[in-house]
């Protein structure tokens, strides 16, 4: 199993992804071959984005908050 | 008499024929079978080239899979062997700490003391003490 397949048994939970100088925060909504979707919790002024999707070469990891 | 006498004159010649058409239908058998034979022959020759071709064409995926997974597969036994234990993860987006649940092809799954799993990709890890 990859990286891919196993986010993917958590789609719809609260996420949270390291990247290398960004974080972002989330409900997963999707996942694809390389990347996946968050619903993005918390946007700021700056960045109003409502989705954003994350490549998954660039996460450095990937934290699944306890329901 | 005369009726009798006429029908076994024909009776060889008929007879005749019959085997003249017998001899007709081996020979033509025999050369639909040798013929039938070669292309047998001909064709699994074929199949063992493509058989062939597609055998060294497997072989070179598997060595380009290799070089590509190489590099994870030494951390992933490293991670396999210590499955179950209390590790502590090193990345450059920080330190991760918990017991190792489950290893896949290219990431480890960690469980936090607060109950968060962790995934992280195998190619991230720095350091694991």
């Amino acid at each position: 199993m990859n990286l891919s397949e196993a986010l993917g048994r958590y789609i719809g939970r609260s996420i949270e992804a390291f990247l290398t100088n960004q974080f972002v925060q989330g409900r997963l909504l999707s996942v694809g071959d390389g990347f996946f979707t968050i619903q993005v919790t918390n946007p700021t002024y700056n960045n109003p984005i409502a989705q954003s999707t994350v490549l998954i070469q660039n996460v450095e990891f990937i934290r699944i908050l306890a329901a | 008499m005369l009726i009798v006498k006429k029908r076994l004159r024909t009776a060889p010649c008929y007879a005749g024929r019959r085997r003249i058409k017998r001899k007709k239908k081996r020979s033509s058998l025999l050369k639909k079978l040798l013929s039938f034979r070669s292309r047998v022959l001909r064709y699994s020759r074929l199949i063992n080239r493509r058989i062939e071709s597609l055998v060294n064409t497997v072989n070179l995926l598997a060595a380009q899979v290799n070089t590509i997974t190489a590099p994870t597969q030494g951390a992933r036994a490293l991670l396999q062997g210590r499955m179950g234990s209390v590790v502590s993860i090193e990345t450059n987006a920080g330190s991760i700490s918990g017991t190792i649940v489950e290893v896949g092809v290219d990431y480890v799954q960690i469980l936090e003391p607060t109950g968060d799993i962790v995934l992280i990709p195998l190619r991230s890890i720095t350091t694991v003490e």
